[in-house]
């Protein structure tokens, strides 16, 4: 059985740790604030963005643009995986390592070679252990980053697909749901165009046209389909980029809230049972001291 | 008045400008020239230029704002613009524009210079800073056009912004 002093010390212990997680929680809550408003401000553009291209994608002819076709000439797959820099977040990263692991499998099966583009320290700290191919890494750029850097990744992820370096490019981030619901996201980023049931989760459909009693449009495309195709496939591309990171960052920040939620509640339940056991413990000194007395008034007695 | 109506929504990255606003028409400057699309208008998608976008909302009234490019998408019942960046007009700021024209055909004339250096053009001299500035960063000499018109595009607004039909 502990000392008094020993239950004391470490009840001072945890309520400090709790006061960490406590304060730890209000950051995330702050962060997630202002990239959950730029995450969903910037979600309604880039569906629709990703909606109009699809529009102009069907109605050109299929070798409009290269990046729209399938490359042949390689057998390596890239996939690029976002998770976060700093820890502390629950399972936000195992989760997405998980599914990587069973994605680079999966490619395996059929015969590619996976090789990964990692952002966040996590993630490359996880597969610098693994046998794996990293094409690349990005650290320390979760914490700010903006729509420039975004550009210069899908550039650099253009000029190697269209270099025939790889077979197909994929996009693996967290996306946000809700508060306490985060879906791990597998997205095929080049070629464009129809996905194949390769994905094995395919985007959700593009909100509010498909259905809904609409027939199948016929547009009037000025300048020519392919011309505004091309102008526009870059553009598209960095979108999907930015926003796969501005999903996994508010997801990010979101599951560390949550994380460090749990842990103060779990703080609070340590300090009760650590208080009750102190307090026994002072109950049974107590008590054992008087018994010490009342035997020695006792024994005087006689 | 029951005149026909339909639904103007303006995205950009950074907000939604206008969400599904009942109007009576809309006019911009596309990529191969003005158009103006009324309800029931035949789908039609294309790029915009920087400049304004004129639509008259359900009072009839007209409004301006100023868009720096982006494209369109016209549906019988909607139109959708995404725009790189919108703003009012009275939100425009000329002075800054002015600036910024200047440091993007600045930074134009430089990535010409270095283009014509690389093609082995002996005439060119370039300055001692700008040899310096060489190392350090790329110029995008298509990316600095499309800033400058953008930024001249955005002065003209500003400057003609009383001309433009708008509410006060």
């Amino acid at each position: 059985m502990a000392s008094l002093k020993d239950i004391k010390r470490h009840i001072v212990a945890v309520k400090q740790t709790q006061k960490l997680t406590r304060a730890m929680n209000m950051v995330a809550a702050a962060k997630l604030r202002s990239t959950q408003n730029r995450t969903e401000r910037f979600r309604y553009y880039a569906e629709e963005h990703a909606r109009l291209i699809q529009e102009i994608a069907d109605r050109s002819p299929p070798d409009a643009c290269s990046l729209l076709l399938p490359s042949e000439s390689s057998r390596k797959v890239l996939i690029l995986g976002i998770t976060s820099d700093r820890g502390l977040c629950g399972s936000f990263n195992t989760n997405l390592c998980s599914h990587l692991d069973r994605q680079i499998v999966a490619q395996r099966k059929d015969g590619y070679e996976p090789e990964l583009f990692l952002i966040g320290r996590k993630g490359r700290d996880y597969y610098n252990r693994r046998k794996v191919k990293i094409y690349s890494d990005l650290v320390g750029v979760t914490g700010s980053f903006d729509y420039v850097l975004a550009q210069k990744i899908a550039e650099a992820l253009i000029e190697e697909y269209m270099a025939g370096n790889y077979r197909e490019i994929y996009v693996m981030y967290t996306l946000f749901k809700s508060l306490s619901r985060f879906e791990v996201t597998f997205e095929r980023f080049l070629p464009l165009g129809q996905e194949e049931e390769t994905a094995p989760k395919a985007k959700s459909p593009a909100p509010g046209h498909d259905g809904s009693g609409k027939v199948d449009q016929d547009y009037v495309i000025e300048p020519k389909a392919d011309v505004l195709l091309t102008r526009l496939i870059p553009r598209s591309l960095s979108i999907m980029i930015y926003r796969a990171m501005l999903e996994s960052v508010t997801s990010e920040n979101a599951a560390r809230m949550q994380a460090m939620d749990n842990a103060s509640k779990s703080c609070k339940d340590i300090i009760e049972s650590l208080t009750m056991a102190y307090n026994k413990a002072r109950q049974a000194a107590v008590t054992s001291e008087l018994l010490d007395i009342v035997n020695g008034a006792e024994a005087l007695k006689d | 008045m029951c005149a026909k109506l339909f639904k103007l929504t303006v995205v950009t990255p950074d907000k939604c400008f206008f969400k599904d606003l009942p109007v009576l028409s809309v006019g911009a400057f596309g990529s191969e020239g003005y158009f103006t699309a009324l309800p029931g208008h035949i789908p039609f998608l294309t790029d915009l230029k920087p400049g304004p976008v004129t639509y008259k909302d359900a009072e009839n009234v007209v409004d301006t704002f100023f868009v720096s490019g982006g494209f369109v998408e016209v549906l019988p019942e909607e139109v959708t613009i995404l725009a790189d960046a919108a703003e009012k007009l009275h939100d425009l700021d000329a002075e800054r524009a002015e600036k910024n024209l200047i440091k993007h055909q600045e930074r134009l004339a430089e990535g010409r210079k270095r283009a014509r250096l690389q093609e082995g053009d002996k005439t060119v001299k370039l300055t001692p800073e700008e040899e310096a500035r060489i190392q350090r960063d790329k110029i995008d000499i298509v990316a600095e056009e499309a800033k400058v018109i953008r930024e001249m595009a955005r002065i003209k607004a500003a400057r003609n912004r009383n001309k433009y039909p708008h509410k006060h």
